[in-house]
């Protein structure tokens, strides 16, 4: 099984789109994917591509999970940092996949800055919302480029912001 | 599988990636060429626009800096979770200077982040003369012990909660030891847990350490330098730090070492600096009364079972 990352450069010396790495990938192996809707969203900024076409491109009967988690935009680029909700363009785009076919189960991560639970709940069930909307509307339009969102932009800050943390386990200790 | 352009294999690339990456100085390294592995840091640096394509708001040595920072950030935020009490007596700037060049003393090279601290109570150790204040010796002397043993603490503390434990073992009958006619007792030999660590401490570092996990203020002042005696074990999986005094530890340490209770004794009985009196006194739980609570205690907790 595997997951599509969040990357944050490209290679000069690179002859294949990542979305068209990963399906060749799982069609030759018969592998199983999960699918981070949020890293797709994170490696569109970065690297100036369209993140609809990477979901079309994802074979739909593959997928068996969804990932869902927060970023961090600081306006030249984006950090998949899990500290935070779910912005609306990852959602409109979970809401996209959802209309490609692609039937799974959701995981959110927020694994950093983790506040109390029922902010993490809250934010878990609109997951729900977004899947009932998109089996009673009509379909959007598909084709609809996704315009970036200014409103939830941090400025380059001092604190250095990494990609998602290290896993590390602290001792328990009394 | 992505086919490259060049003559460069995905290999090259692999390597030509983990060398900016590791740059001490990140993406930013200037050729000193220190030594081999920095010259070829250096060079890699040197590299990026080559490597790397710029993207509409970055250029390639920015694109690469997300990778950098975030490869030393990782490992630096590993370290102050790792060592909690050591961020706090130094504060987080000055832990962070010295965990950055314990990095570039002791570069990680292990598959797992729980190996990166092994060193960092040596490093400190070797690196002691840098942390003693000349003006006020004495005082500088025993903060630099603190710092060396919370180092030393807080990394056993890490190998103790995930090492091997006696959670899943089948508990120990301490109490069978009652059951040794008494003149066999002497000869038994107790096999220690493989959670049991027994340290000798410059300060009484474990208090320390104990009250920045519990949060609690203020903290206790500076301890002047006086051997501690510290057993730590881990008992359902939460790690246990028990202050013993030194014929206790003696014992204890002589038993770890798989000697027999008798010779262990008498060995201890030969070394304190006790009267046979004290020592009586202080070993009493163990020594004349083998189903003392006090060994039936350390039994439970520090060994597994009868060898």
């Amino acid at each position: 099984m595997l997951e599509n990352p969040s990357t944050y450069v490209t290679f000069r010396d690179s002859t294949m789109s990542e979305w068209e790495f990963i399906r060749q990938l799982t069609i030759e192996t018969s592998c199983q994917l999960l699918l981070d809707v949020n890293n797709v969203y994170v490696s569109s900024v970065n690297h100036d591509f369209d993140p609809k076409g990477y979901l079309d491109s994802i074979p739909v009967d593959r997928v068996v999970q969804f990932h869902l988690a927060g970023h961090t935009d600081l306006g030249t680029h984006c950090i998949d940092t899990h500290d935070g909700v779910v912005v609306d363009n990852v959602w409109e785009l979970f809401r996209y996949a959802y209309q490609l076919g692609i039937r799974a189960s959701t995981l959110l991560e927020w694994d950093a800055s983790i506040p109390e639970f029922d902010v993490v709940h809250a934010e878990v069930l609109k997951a729900k919302d977004y899947l009932r909307s998109a089996q009673v509307s009509d379909k959007i339009d598909l084709r609809t480029p996704m315009v970036r969102q200014d409103d939830h932009v941090h400025k380059p800050s001092d604190r250095l912001r990494i990609p998602q943390p290290a896993m590390f386990t602290s001792a328990e200790v009394e | 599988m992505t086919k490259m352009t060049s003559d460069r294999s995905l290999r090259d690339v692999q390597h030509w990636m983990q060398s900016v990456i590791v740059a001490p100085d990140g993406v930013h390294s200037e050729t000193h060429s220190r030594d081999d592995d920095t010259a070829i840091e250096e060079f890699a640096v040197m590299t990026i626009d080559i490597m790397i394509l710029p993207s509409r708001k970055l250029t390639s040595q920015q694109r690469m800096e997300v990778y950098a920072n975030a490869y030393y950030a990782r490992l630096l935020e590993c370290l102050r979770d790792e060592f909690p009490a050591l961020v706090s007596l130094l504060g987080q700037e000055t832990f962070d200077v010295f965990a950055s060049e314990y990095l570039q003393s002791y570069p990680s090279q292990s598959y797992t982040l729980a190996d990166l601290g092994n060193h960092f109570g040596r490093f400190l150790e070797n690196n002691r003369d840098h942390a003693i204040d000349g003006e006020c010796l004495e005082q500088s002397h025993a903060w630099v012990d603190l710092l060396v043993d919370l180092a030393e603490l807080e990394r056993t503390y890490s190998e103790v909660f995930s090492g091997p434990g006696i959670e899943t073992s089948e508990a120990f009958n301490a109490e069978a030891i009652s059951a040794i006619p008494a003149e066999q007792v002497g000869m038994i030999r107790l096999v220690p847990a493989p959670c049991v660590k027994l340290l000798v401490l410059k300060t009484r570092a474990h208090e320390y350490a104990i009250a920045v996990r519990k949060g609690v203020k203020p903290l206790p002042t500076v301890p002047e330098s006086a051997a501690t005696f510290i057993v730590i074990t881990r008992i359902n999986y939460v790690v246990r730090t028990i202050r013993v005094e030194p014929d206790e530890f003696h014992l204890l340490q002589k038993l770890v070492d798989d000697v027999c209770l008798e010779q262990a004794i008498a060995s201890v009985a030969e070394q304190s600096s006790l009267s046979e009196e004290q020592l009586a006194n202080c070993l009493s739980g163990c020594w004349h009364q083998t189903s003392s609570e006090l060994l039936i205690s350390w039994s439970k907790n520090c060994f597994e079972h009868l060898s």
